[in-house]
């Protein structure tokens, strides 16, 4: 009976964590995408202030949910990411919006990639 | 560099841990389903341990899986004779009254020469001795003698043999292991009058064993002689 509970408490306990890693990262990669999606808005509209407060906005998310991320997803495509987070700031200070834009669609694609890979799908499984 | 070592420090904790919820089936003989849970395992906790690129959880998922899935398997093969046959397979008669069961051993892929190698290490050279050979599922060989090569046991013997049981540990390197005590009929001041008798102190003795009779082996420590 206590191999049982062992047996069934390993179950749950790995389809909680892959469940809840899947969830969660769903979860962050949508709102890192909204908030990018908030900040190239502004940086098309060349508004130079709302891109800045969006950014930061942005930056703050990323740092806080960069933690959570590495624990679910490889660490070289989260490097990926935040070699080009890292460079955000500067571009938007300098006001070189267009890259700054790019740079922003480029994350969204790395966001979307993130989540992507980690869906149960049939050519993700095999 | 650090980050690998903590990682192994954690993997290494992980693998005792998972051997020692499968039990002692893992680490002695190796049924099929063990011996791909082990390799299984193996395979999963050395690449992270190196590719610090890997989340640690994408092992911990497997692995809780995995021993999940071994101990309902064996919770399974218990309960159902069936399913321990489709996993483990049976155990094949492979001679007979001294007679080579080739079928089987063609059965079984086992050579001749794999045979009489078996039964060699067990101290068997003539086929012609043996009653009955037995593959077991584990791959082991079990073997029964003919009567006439048998070793004589003391009931047909008619020897009177004492029943003195298993010797027990009663101290090891200094220090007095109370857990068998029951077993070889000690206690506390029993031993502590044996030991004044042979004027002997506790921190001096490497080992001592004594049996249900109350013989007593005793190794002193050899800077203490």
């Amino acid at each position: 009976m206590k191999r049982i509970v062992i047996a069934a408490v390993c179950l749950v306990l790995a389809v909680f964590l892959a469940v809840f890693g899947f969830w969660d990262l769903k979860k962050i990669t949508e709102e890192l995408h909204d908030s990018a999606e908030r900040v190239i808005a502004a940086a098309e509209a060349e508004d130079g202030q709302t891109a800045e407060s969006e950014l930061d906005i942005f930056l703050t998310k990323f740092a806080k949910h960069k933690k959570m991320l590495g624990a679910f997803v490889n660490h070289g495509e989260l490097d990926e990411a935040d070699i080009l987070v890292r460079g955000l700031q500067d571009k938007a200070v300098q006001g070189e919006f267009t890259e700054l834009a790019e740079d922003l669609r480029t994350l969204q694609y790395h966001f979307a990639h993130l989540h992507d890979t980690e869906t149960p799908r049939f050519e993700n499984i095999f | 560099m650090l980050v690998t070592l903590c990682r192994t420090v954690i993997l290494y904790v992980l693998v005792l841990l998972t051997f020692r919820i499968l039990g002692k089936r893992q680490v002695g003989e190796l049924q099929p389903a063990d011996l791909v849970i082990t390799l299984l395992l193996s395979e999963i906790l050395v690449i992270p341990m190196q590719d610090t690129q890997i989340p640690l959880i994408n092992t911990f998922i497997p692995v809780l899986v995995l021993i999940g899935l071994e101990i309902l398997i064996s919770v399974v093969s218990i309960k159902s004779i069936k399913f321990r046959n489709l996993l483990q397979g049976n155990s094949l008669i492979v001679i007979r009254n001294g007679v080579l069961d080739q079928k089987q051993l063609k059965r079984l892929r086992f050579t001749v020469d794999d045979l009489l190698e078996a039964l060699r290490k067990k101290d068997i050279f003539d086929i012609a001795e043996v009653q009955y050979a037995i593959v077991e599922t584990d791959g082991t060989l079990s073997v029964l003698l003919k009567p006439p090569y048998r070793a004589p046991q003391a009931q047909a013997l008619h020897a009177q043999e004492n029943n003195d049981g298993i010797p027990c540990v009663v101290i090891s390197d200094g220090r007095i292991i109370q857990s068998d005590f029951k077993e070889c009929g000690m206690s506390p001041p029993k031993l502590e009058k044996l030991l004044r008798s042979k004027n002997i102190e506790v921190k001096n003795i490497m080992l001592m064993t004594v049996d249900k009779s109350g013989n007593t082996n005793i190794i002193q420590k050899e800077d203490e002689k």
